[in-house]
This record gives structure tokens, sequence and C-alpha cells, in this order.
């Protein structure tokens, strides 16, 4: 083995506190930044997942006027064949027909605007569905209703209570009848918590005079949310659908699409930020390890060792030290964002609340609860960045050692 | 002192000044001297006179703030900082009052570090410090690190280092004063064995008057100057 790793390596070891210092402070500062990153991962994720989930999709599909003006007659016609054909495109994972017909629902002689939502109960059990994960005994039968669970609490609904829903139908007739509450639902939309009386898609098409029709056709891609303009492209190819708008999510919200970036670039100036703290941390460390064997350092020169042999000899240190620093730290981190992953972190929490609390912001419930998580590249800037910082921390005093005289070297 | 063998170091008119903070010290104040091949030399003086920054002078190791100093030829002052390494590195040895053994490196280790950077071989290297180590009685203790090591030991381990590289000049600062009588005196027999026999020029510093009596050429700084420059007979042998 070379000198110079010989001298690299029994340094470490001889130094032990030393060593252990910079070894702590480079594997926290890459733990930090995985942590950091990893929120922002499970964070970012968990805000497209309420938006692309059972909300919006990835894509809707509506009568061209229907967003603009939500009449009950502003119809998708002959949705179920329109929905099989987009079902059997290989782009698409899940489709769903909806329909929202707004309503007074009345319970003895109190009375509460309403919105009777129409889905297909069997397929938006699925992942995705609006009633992913619902119980099979939760299943409403044809004149059955789940309510949302804001206007449970507030209209005071239990189950089995009786509801006259009275709207208009689709063919501009008086719609009216009763169902039965069978069920309480808790759904990432907001209007659905608080306003959603949820029935069977075809119980929705009698009351509302709405034969093989629509208001909405959801899809969800086989790919990621940014693929959605692929996936709008195929759709527009459908036939049935050539007379539709079509829009991407970021397109049916514009303004949450863009909150979503701007997070994304406010979670990359935490990370800067955290990333300087944690650099700074390692620097002082190096630069403090480093500057004091200047007189070490010194009487090497003194021995004829060249300027260069001896900033090798630091820089071997210092790359054994941020290597293995990092390494260790990479460990930490993703094993920290692993357990993370895992039991989820609430941010609510954090304060002096006790509770968790879902957070509600532009009509979308964010489950409070972020699941952090890294992916194979993520670990990669921050094993650069900390590696780079400890070896440029190292250096600068090796090289100012390098430039003296090795008497003012071995003086201190 | 004028003197029909070859320099190997010219110094004229010498000064070295160092500056801490406003307080400026004078340390050598125009020193002209002539250091000859084969030559023991002991340069004695109170403490401050200006031995150890003269040897720092003479041996690279530090720049005169005036005058010129040359070694083998060449003037210091205008070699540059790779070129005044090599010079150390290929021509001079030095053995300090700390030892300043590299302390992660056995004994064995700290004298090939010197034949590594010289580009020696592997196993050449090996060999050429044993070789050496053995000759100073330190075969025994070749793996020893230099906690493990005593003061004198330890200085025998950097007079090896020193001389392994084969240099022409070995210059040592106050080698003696961390040791005790004995092992001063065999460090010093041991040095004008290395004098005698391999023709190695030496220039020491030190205050004892035991160690000058092993000299053959006595130089004494007083206040930064040469007050005295005497050959003598050896009176010790």
């Amino acid at each position: 083995m070379p000198s110079t790793l010989r001298i690299a390596f029994r340094n470490l070891g001889r130094n032990g506190r030393r060593t252990a210092l910079a070894l702590v402070a480079i594997a926290i500062a890459q733990t930090a930044v995985l942590a950091i990153d990893g929120l922002m991962n499970g964070w970012v994720e968990a805000s497209l997942e309420a938006m692309t989930g059972p909300m919006m999709g990835h894509a809707q599909l509506h009568h061209p006027d229907w967003r603009e003006e939500r009449g009950p007659d502003l119809v998708i016609e002959d949705a179920d064949a329109t929905l099989a054909r987009i079902r059997a495109l290989p782009d698409v994972e899940s489709a769903y027909a909806r329909i929202y017909a707004p309503a007074l629902a009345a319970r003895e002689v109190d009375g509460r605007a309403v919105v009777v939502v129409g889905v297909d109960i069997a397929a938006e059990r699925g992942p995705g569905g609006l009633l992913a994960g619902l119980p099979e005994g939760a299943i409403p039968d044809a004149r059955g209703a789940l309510v949302g669970s804001r206007l449970a609490r507030e209209a005071g609904l239990s189950v089995g209570d009786e509801l006259a829903l009275l709207g208009q139908g689709a063919d501009g007739s008086f719609a009216n009848d009763l169902v039965r509450v069978s069920g309480v639902l808790q759904t990432p939309i907001d209007l659905v918590n608080r306003m959603g009386v949820i029935v069977h898609l075809e119980t929705a098409r009698d009351v509302f005079v709405m034969p093989g029709q629509a208001h909405e056709i959801n899809v969800r891609g086989a790919g990621a949310p940014d693929e959605a303009p692929a996936l709008v492209a195929a759709l527009r190819g459908v036939e049935g659908a050539d007379a539709l708008e079509i829009l991407t999510w970021r397109e049916l919200a514009p303004q949450l699409s863009q909150f979503i970036d701007i997070a994304g670039v406010y979670g990359l100036v935490v990370m800067m930020i955290v990333f300087i703290a944690a650099a700074a941390g390692v620097a002082n460390t190096m630069l403090m390890a480093t500057f004091e064997r200047r007189r070490e350092l010194g009487m090497l020169l003194s021995l004829g060792t060249s300027p260069g042999r001896l900033v090798r000899i630091v820089l071997a240190e210092a790359v054994i030290l941020g290597l293995f620093g990092v390494a260790l730290g990479t460990l930490l981190g993703a094993g920290l964002v692993l357990y993370q992953g895992a039991v989820g972190v609430d941010p609510t929490t954090w304060g002096n609340q006790e509770e968790s609390m879902d957070v509600a912001m532009y009509g979308l419930n964010w489950a409070a609860t972020i699941h952090p998580y890294l992916r194979p590249a993520d670990v990669l800037p921050g094993f650069v960045g900390v590696s780079v910082v400890s070896v440029v921390a190292a250096l600068w005093p090796a090289l100012i050692t390098a430039r003296l005289e090795p008497m003012e070297a071995m003086r201190g | 002192m004028n003197d029909a063998r070859d320099a190997l170091v010219v110094v004229e008119d010498a000064t070295k000044t160092f500056t801490t903070g406003r307080l400026e010290v004078r340390a050598l104040r125009g020193i002209s001297l002539e250091i000859h091949e084969g030559d023991f030399l002991a340069l004695v003086g109170p403490s401050g006179s200006g031995k150890t920054t003269l040897l720092n002078l003479v041996g690279a190791l530090d720049r005169p703030t005036g005058g010129v100093v040359r070694v083998l030829g060449r003037d210091l002052s205008t070699m540059k900082k790779s070129a005044r390494a090599e010079l150390r590195l290929r021509e001079l040895g030095f053995v300090f009052q700390a030892y300043n053994l590299v302390p992660v490196l056995t004994a064995v280790e700290n004298v090939e570090f010197v034949l590594e950077l010289q580009g020696l071989g592997a196993s050449a290297r090996r060999s050429r410090a044993l070789e050496v180590l053995a000759e100073l009685g330190l075969a025994e203790l070749a793996d020893r690190r230099p906690n493990e090591l005593s003061g004198g030991q330890q200085q025998r381990v950097a007079v090896a280092r020193a001389i392994a590289a084969r240099p022409k000049l070995v210059l040592a600062d106050e080698p003696t004063a961390n040791l005790d009588g004995a092992s001063a005196e065999q460090l010093m027999a041991l040095m004008r064995r290395l004098h005698d026999e391999h023709d190695v020029t030496f220039v020491f510093s030190t205050h004892d008057p035991r160690v000058v009596a092993h000299a053959t050429r006595v130089v004494t700084l007083v206040d930064g100057k040469v007050s005295s420059d005497v050959e003598k007979e050896r009176d010790a042998a």
C-alpha cells in the first residue's frame, strides 16, 4: 500500500475522537438531506394522489359546457358505451362514470342543500375510486345512500335515517326520491364530505332521468400523473369522446397544480437550506481538523514532501472520511425514511396539537399523514454534495499549508 | 573562514526578521559563512542567537529576509517551492530536536517514507531502510511505532531516516536536547561514525559542551551574527 493511503488510514484510526466527530458531522448532514428529501417526496406524492386520485383522476371528459354551467341536462350521451371503449385503452388503469346532481335533502322538517353523486359503487371500491376501501357490508342497496361525514355530523344523520331528495331531472322534470342512509363516508373530496349523498349510478339515472348518461367520465392512466397529456391524446381518439371536452388534471385545476409546483420549489429551497447548514457543520469540522494538523504537515514538507504530495495525503484522508461518513449517513437517512414511510409522519401534530387533523385546501382533503420515501436517485445529490463539501473543506487548509514554507507551517 | 575544500553551502550577509504583530524580531543580522564538504560543524551560542534560524535557512526550510543562501551552488531565493522540496529530498537530511517522526508509521516505514518520496521501488527501499536501521543498532525495533520507542531510539530512527536518503549534508537542530547523557553520547558517536565512514557532512546546533567536544569546527553565534569560527581537533574519540 502506498504511504499516502497508509498514512491516511492510520491517521484516521489514531485520531479517534477527531475522526468520530467528522464522521458524525458528515453522517448527520447526509441523514438530514435524505430525511427532508423523503418528506418532500411523500408530501408531493400524497398531494398528487389526493388530486389525481378519486377527485380528478388524471383526466376527465364532460359535455363541453358542463364545467361552465353545471346544468343537469349537459350530459355525456351513451356514457356506458364510451366508458367501455375508454376502459379498453391500454394506457387506462381505471375509468368511472359519475353523475353530480344538486338537490334538496329533507329529513322530517329540516332541509339541506346537497349534491347527489351517482357512482358505479362496485367499480369505485377499487384502487383510486371514490369509495376505495369501502367494506362490503357498507355497500348501499338500490335505495340506499352514503352521506358525507360532515353532512352527517351537521345534519345529525345516522345510519337508517330516511332522506327525501328533491331536484331537477335532466329533462327538466321534477325529480324526487326517498333514500335510506346506509353509511357515513369520509373521502378526500371536501365537497363530498360536506354535501355528498352517494347513490348507485343507476339510481341517480332513474331519479334524474338520465338513461345511459353521465355528467363526467373520470379516467386514471396507467402511468404517472404527469403523463396525462398523452392520456388525453389517446382519449380524443375514442369513438363518442370526440365531441366532449377532455382535460388533464392540471387543466382542470390550474391553481392547485401550480400550488404543487410552487410547493415543490419551496421544498427544494428548504432542502438547500438544510444542506447549507449541514455542509457548514461538516466544513467547520474538517477545516478545524486539518488546521490543527498544520505542524505535522509542515514536518512532512520539511522532509521533502512536495506540496502536491502533501495535498494528496490530506485529500486521501478526507475522501475516505467523506465516503464513510456519507455512506453511514445514507444508511441512517434511508433507515429513518423507511421507518417514517412505514409508520407515517403527521406534521399537524408537530406543534401543540395532540390529535392528527386533515387539511382541506382547494376543495381537497389532504390526509395529514405523510409517508416519506426515497428513490435511488435521491441519494446521489447528497452523496456527491456532502462528499465534495468534506473534501473541499479539508483541501482548503491543506492547500494553504502546502503554500507555506515548511518552518512557517511547523511554527503553527 | 576560507577553505580549499568545496563549499556545500555559502551564506552571504543573510538576514532574517520575524514579524509578530507590531513586533519585529531580527533573528539574523547579516551572517556570512561557508560550510564545506566533510565538515562536522557545531553551531553554538546562547538561546536566541540565531542557530535554529540559520539551520532552517541552510536547510531550505525558510527563506532569508536579505542576503544570499546558496546550497550546492543553487541560490535558494530564486528557487521555486517544488525545487526546494526536491533539494531537501535529494541532498539534505534533517534531525530535529523533537524527532519529528511520522507518528502513524513504524521505524522502518519512517525511513522508507523518504525513500518512497525519492521514487525508490518497494523492495529496494525496504532493504535499504532495514540495512540502515541495522547499522544504527535498531534492527530489533524496526516494526515499532515512535510512541513505542525511547527518546534516544526515536532520535536514532530520525538519524537513520536522514542518512538513508544518502544526502550530502545532514542538519541537526539540538539533536541531543531531549536525551539523557548516555543517549546523547551514543547519538554523537553514531553521527561521528557516519561522518567518518560515509563522508556525510554534519551541521548541528547545540548548547551542550559535551556535544561540542565531538565537532571539528565550531561556529559561535551571538545576537544573530557570527562571533567566532574555529577549526579544532576532536576532544573525544
